[in-house]
């Protein structure tokens, strides 16, 4: 019994070590990531394909290195291009711009969304919508890349797949 | 001190660290910032030397355009939030603005950024329709009502994206 009630002071005496050395840490952490990895793809995709499909989709993933399961917080911040731009495009059928911001980018060409929380791990999407495939109707192939930025507060790896 | 004592002593000291960081935690200090930003014109010249077939071209045509040969374009703002000690932060942008147009499609996107956070703002051109000749329109600034929830305190910045 005095072997058992010893474990047990062992047990609760641990567990109180461990509570103090995350209370102090953890609240901290929240209030300034220093974990911001970021990753990113470039490549060509086919403009050909069923209407409704992306023409490609970047998966960015980033896993926890720290043994935990729970999906982390994260907030995702990501950028992309592709070539030829709707300017350079449209100005081969003839049309010409000017003005201060002439070669507009409409956002709805691309979109980043969380598309998957697992063990331990958050998927994020870059799709390079079917919109490119209608509105720049005579290209066979298109250039794109897209980078991603992962701001979190837990330590982890931003992995980076192309998966269409 | 007899066992059952030091076992009830670490017990209670366990329960309140507990205690003390779910509150911690809960009450967490959130920063809002606020600010109030007018958009520009993005003013383009825009022209076809020949023929063209209207469906493959529609996102060009249905570009608001005035009498004068104005073509009003998507309106691009960036806002940024900076932190004083240089660090990355959580955060969210809400956004309201004026006039609400039933059919606008404004997109918020945060992009890559060091030192706060950065984000990319489309609105729709504010166009009525031109009472004096058909067909065309007059363009009208957009009022954009910009709130930064965030971890650390940071400043605003508002400009175009041609700025």
């Amino acid at each position: 019994m005095l072997q058992n009630t010893q474990q047990r002071i062992v047990a609760l005496k641990n567990e109180l070590k461990s509570q103090k050395t995350a209370s102090g840490l953890a609240f901290s952490q929240l209030l300034m990531p220093e974990n911001t990895p970021t990753q990113s793809y470039s490549g060509t995709a086919s403009t050909s394909g069923g209407a409704g499909n992306p023409v490609a989709r970047v998966r960015f993933r980033f896993e926890r290195t720290d043994g935990l399961i729970e999906p982390p917080m994260i907030n995702f911040a990501y950028d992309a291009t592709f070539s030829p731009d709707y300017k350079q495009f449209a100005s081969g059928y003839g049309w010409t711009f000017s003005g201060a911001e002439d070669a507009f980018l409409p956002q709805d060409w691309v979109a980043g969304y969380i598309a998957e929380l697992g063990d331990g791990y958050v998927d994020f999407y870059v799709d390079f919508t079917s919109d490119i495939r209608t509105d720049f109707f005579s290209l066979q192939n298109i250039s794109l890349s897209t980078t991603c930025q992962a701001i979190t507060n837990v330590k982890g790896i931003l992995w980076v797949e192309r998966i269409i | 001190m007899s066992v059952e004592k030091q076992m009830s002593q670490i017990e209670e000291e366990i329960k309140a660290i507990k205690d003390s960081f779910e509150q911690s935690a809960s009450s967490m200090k959130i920063y809002t910032n606020e600010t109030t930003y007018q958009t520009k014109a993005n003013t383009m010249r825009i022209s076809n030397s020949g023929t063209y077939n209207p469906l493959q071209w529609s996102r060009i045509i249905s570009i608001p355009q005035d009498v004068y040969g104005n073509w009003f374009g998507p309106e691009i703002v960036v806002v940024t939030f900076d932190c004083p000690a240089g660090n990355n932060t959580f955060a969210s942008l809400e956004l309201s603005k004026e006039p609400l147009a039933a059919l606008d499609s404004t997109s918020v996107r945060r992009v890559p950024y060091a030192g706060g956070a950065k984000w990319l703002i489309e609105v729709q051109p504010n166009v009525d329709s031109d009472p004096d000749h058909s067909s065309y329109y007059l363009w009208n600034p957009t009022t954009l009502n910009i709130a930064i929830q965030s971890a650390s305190e940071g400043v605003i910045g508002v400009k175009m994206i041609w700025e």
